[in-house]
């Protein structure tokens, strides 16, 4: 059976995260005193003649040569137990149970490159560890990211460089993965360990601020819906409004189409434009949308200050 | 065109670029011209130094694409009009019409006649 995105068979969600408790108790009582070892039978395949032969063989994995952490270890020994059907509904669980992350966060930069779906991962450091967030438009894939933060979420920078990939043949995961969602998988453990370093880098509480302005994507209006994002990230707004004025200039040879999205205008108010002229605050904006400038025909702006918007 | 002609053509362009910027005390790039603006934006422009009594020489970047895209390098601006005083560039649009509404305008355009 391979996993698709679309769960069709639907568990309650509480029911699906008690039996993944269930099975990591389960598991925890059962190997008392042999924390780190466990036998994962694999069977090789002979063909002689007309005769196969199934032979059986054993082998130990132990926490330390994959570099797990101990949560890391307890979930990948959960679904090491589970049938097939049992792994999908608890991934599913562990996707509709993990913190959803907020719109504005969700830059290029925070994008997983090479992954089938959309996956957007960001790290902070609170405490001395690093804490995760993920989210992505599929839910299986939502939950294989939520798998990962769940496993590597409170640990140092360093234990989570540590995390082989490896493991998700032992948690009898990758079996159930096409090779493309196999392909993000690996993208994605390779970028949750970037951010970890970066975040690490950035120091304690980098990364967590919360925006004064609020923000939703909008799917059907990408452009704007960049540019927000951009604006609120980089400039740190305490107001924000952005207004597509396309539809005023249908007209005229400027115009870009019956999409929208060619003519906006903006309405900011931050303290990034203290001391600076209006040329240069206006140039901050150009810099800051670059990419969006060379799709947008016109862009009219109104940067204040805090003190001079009142 | 030949890959040099290009380059020659566009060198042409920069340099009529400096000349209107440094032989004209109020120069501004438009779409369109003095009489005839061709843009809702460019016509605001033309209007506000019409109301300051300004004198000020225009180029119409729809006649001339290779200004229309050399004169955004020039300034690190990415849209049209551009208005330049004595050689500097002062803004666009909304910068004009913010700095008309606070007096500023007249007041560097005041400077000039002295």
């Amino acid at each position: 059976m391979r996993l698709s995105s679309t769960g069709k068979d639907k568990m309650g969600t509480a029911q699906a995260v008690l039996l993944l408790f269930i099975s990591i108790s389960l598991v925890k009582g059962f190997l008392v005193g042999h924390r780190h070892q466990l036998r994962v039978p694999t069977s090789s395949q002979r063909t002689e003649g007309a005769k196969t032969t199934t032979y059986m063989s054993s082998t130990d994995i132990d926490e330390s040569s994959l570099g797990l952490t101990p949560r890391l270890f307890e979930v990948s020994r959960a679904f090491q137990l589970m049938d097939e059907r049992t792994r999908v509904q608890n991934l599913l669980a562990l996707a509709s149970s993990m913190k959803p992350m907020k719109d504005f966060r969700k830059l290029p930069e925070n994008k997983v490159p090479g992954c089938l779906s959309t996956v957007y991962v960001h790290a902070f450091m609170q405490d001395g560890k690093v804490y995760f967030e993920g989210d992505s438009d599929a839910q299986l894939t939502k939950g294989l990211v939520a798998l990962l933060i769940e496993g590597m979420s409170g640990c140092s920078a360093e234990e989570i460089q540590a995390v082989k990939p490896e493991f998700i043949k032992y948690a009898g995961i990758a079996a159930s993965l096409t090779p493309g969602r196999n392909n993000g998988f690996l993208n994605m453990l390779a970028m949750l360990k970037r951010k970890a370093v970066e975040a690490e880098s950035k120091g304690e509480g980098a990364g967590q601020e919360e925006p004064a302005v609020e923000f939703q994507e909008d799917i059907a209006r990408p452009v704007y819906s960049s540019c927000m994002k951009k604006l609120i990230n980089f400039l740190k707004p305490k107001r924000l409004e952005m207004q597509d004025d396309s539809a005023q200039h249908a007209g005229h040879a400027g115009a870009k189409g019956l999409g929208g999205e060619s003519h906006f205008s903006l309405r900011i108010v931050a303290d990034c434009f203290e001391g600076l002229s209006l040329v240069q605050r206006h140039k901050l904006v150009y810099t800051v949308l670059a990419a969006e400038m060379q799709q947008i025909h016109a862009l009219s702006i109104d940067a204040k200050t805090p003190a001079e918007a009142g | 065109m030949a890959p040099g002609d290009e380059a020659a053509e566009r060198s042409a362009a920069i340099e009529t670029i400096k000349s209107l910027v440094g032989n004209n005390k109020v120069m501004l790039f438009m779409k369109g011209s003095k009489l005839f603006p061709q843009c809702g934006f460019s016509n605001t422009a033309v209007s506000i130094l019409r109301a300051c009594d300004a004198e000020f020489e225009t180029f119409d970047v729809l006649s001339d694409y290779l200004v229309r895209e050399e004169i955004k390098n020039y300034s690190s601006w990415p849209t049209i009009p551009q208005c330049y005083v004595n050689g500097e560039f002062v803004g666009g649009s909304d910068i004009l019409l913010e700095m008309f509404e606070s007096g500023e305008l007249e007041k560097t355009l005041a400077e000039l006649k002295k």
